[in-house]
């Protein structure tokens, strides 16, 4: 009797320790998958935001002999409301098609002259564009004739005028990339529209 | 044999949790298959940063109290005692690497106006608010003029800038570092893209929200012991006098 009562008591006490068991696991599940889903860290993992990638074997042609597209490019110096010791700087990109062609995924990134370098406040990348994982449509059927892609950032207010002039001058390059199809050009001086509002420390 | 069932029960489903998060990785690999293999696919694993700080450049410097603060010419000069030790912030320095936070579908503009954005706990805004900078502030539009019936897209990210408060001991001809415990500034990037009223172009724009544009970082964060002044003091100290190199806790060196 005493026997059976202390086996049905280990017994219970077994069977209380699985069920506990059991509650810490799944308790540390939700709070592994909560956490998880809620992790506050930061990503590590540097943005592929632009598409700064030239494969080796693209050739840049020149953008007025593009069959496809009609290239316009317009750079701004001092258009919007200027801070104390900067002011702004626009690169914008008008991609225009020339044909009836449908380009599904449609995307264009701008790379703007190493020589800016030395001037932009913000040059830690050097490209514009597109973003994201899908891109645009262009189809003159329905309207959608392009894409202007841009880039407003800022340059000190106290830069030589002549060495700014010179770097605005130098070629853009463009990268176009859609299903299927890709082109590479290059938007020399003449081709560029440089706009300096002049309110500069010169 | 309930019990056995339970847990494999338990481990199946972990089994699957994390399947499913390898399946996610994998897919998100194919997503750039329609570019022909023109578009870089980013190296999965993190990203190490890799900033030189170059100690002889505090080695005379006045400590500064604050990071914009400009050291102020002492009226006299007190020279330290050997082994006397102080705390020096040295200047910011950013990698210029931007990190991808979060990003909205494309799909119909008005159908996510309000989905948000963040950038882990530090910052959130919504798309609507995205767009908005990017037409009025940078293409100088009315917001009436964004078509809202047609696809668009929103876009944060961050960047970080780094700078180090040191440890300094003085060895009698100058400050020797001995500690150098980094911390970072965040910065927020925005990106939009949308169709303009009319429908002919898709615009795409983005915006560094920095200092020179008059804003401030959105979080910090700091490695172990940054806010210790008191022991990073005296590991400057123990360090100095025991002959050892520094103790540097940092992500960039």
């Amino acid at each position: 009797m005493l026997m059976r009562g202390l086996t049905n008591i280990v017994h219970k006490k077994i069977v209380m320790n699985k069920k506990y068991f059991l509650m810490v696991i799944s308790c540390s599940i939700i709070v592994f998958t909560l956490t998880g889903c809620n992790n506050e860290t930061l990503s590590t993992t540097p943005s592929t935001m632009y598409d700064d990638y030239i494969p080796d074997e693209a050739i840049f042609i020149d953008s007025s002999e593009s069959e496809k597209f009609t290239y316009e490019a317009i750079i701004i110096v001092n258009g919007f409301e200027d801070k104390d010791d900067y002011q702004s700087l626009q690169y914008q990109i008008k991609i225009t098609s020339k044909t009836d062609d449908i380009y599904e995924n449609f995307r264009a990134t701008g790379f703007i002259p190493d020589e800016m370098k030395n001037i932009m406040e913000i040059n830690t990348y050097m490209v514009f564009g597109s973003a994201g994982e899908n891109g645009t449509i262009i189809n003159r059927h329905n309207g959608q004739q392009g894409l202007i892609i841009a880039r407003t950032t800022w340059i000190p207010k106290n830069i030589d005028l002549d060495k700014l002039k010179s770097a605005l001058k130098k070629t853009l390059r463009v990268k176009t990339i859609w299903d299927n199809g890709s082109e590479y050009v290059n938007i020399k001086n003449d081709d560029l529209k440089i706009q300096i509002k002049i309110d500069m420390d010169i | 044999m309930k019990f056995k069932k339970i847990v494999s029960t338990v481990l199946l489903s972990l089994i699957v949790i994390n399947s499913n998060v390898v399946g996610f990785a994998a897919s998100s690999n194919d997503k750039y298959a329609n570019y022909e293999k023109s578009i870089k696919i980013q190296d999965e694993e993190s990203y190490m940063p890799k900033l030189e700080i170059n100690y002889s450049n505090y080695e005379n410097r006045p400590s500064y109290s604050k990071l914009t603060e400009k050291s102020l010419i002492q009226p006299c000069v007190v020279i330290p005692m050997e082994g006397e030790t102080r705390i020096t912030l040295t200047d910011l320095q950013t990698d210029g690497v931007i990190f991808d936070d979060d990003i909205s579908n494309k799909t119909t503009l008005s159908n996510i106006l309000n989905v948000s954005l963040m950038i882990g706990s530090y910052f959130a805004t919504t798309v609507q608010n995205i767009v908005k900078d990017i037409a009025i502030l940078k293409f100088g539009m009315d917001w009436e003029e964004v078509e809202l019936t047609r696809p668009g897209q929103a876009k944060i990210s961050h960047s970080y800038s780094y700078y180090s408060k040191l440890g300094q001991v003085w060895n009698g001809s100058y400050w020797v570092t001995k500690v150098d415990i980094e911390a970072r500034k965040i910065y927020r990037h925005e990106w939009a893209s949308f169709v303009e009223k009319d429908g002919a172009y898709t615009k795409t724009n983005s915006y560094d929200f920095t200092p020179i544009n008059g804003y401030n970082e959105i979080g910090e964060e700091k490695r172990f012991e940054f806010d210790n002044n008191d022991w990073i003091r005296q590991e400057a100290a123990d360090k100095y006098a025991g002959g050892w190199p520094a103790y540097v806790n940092a992500w960039t060196h």
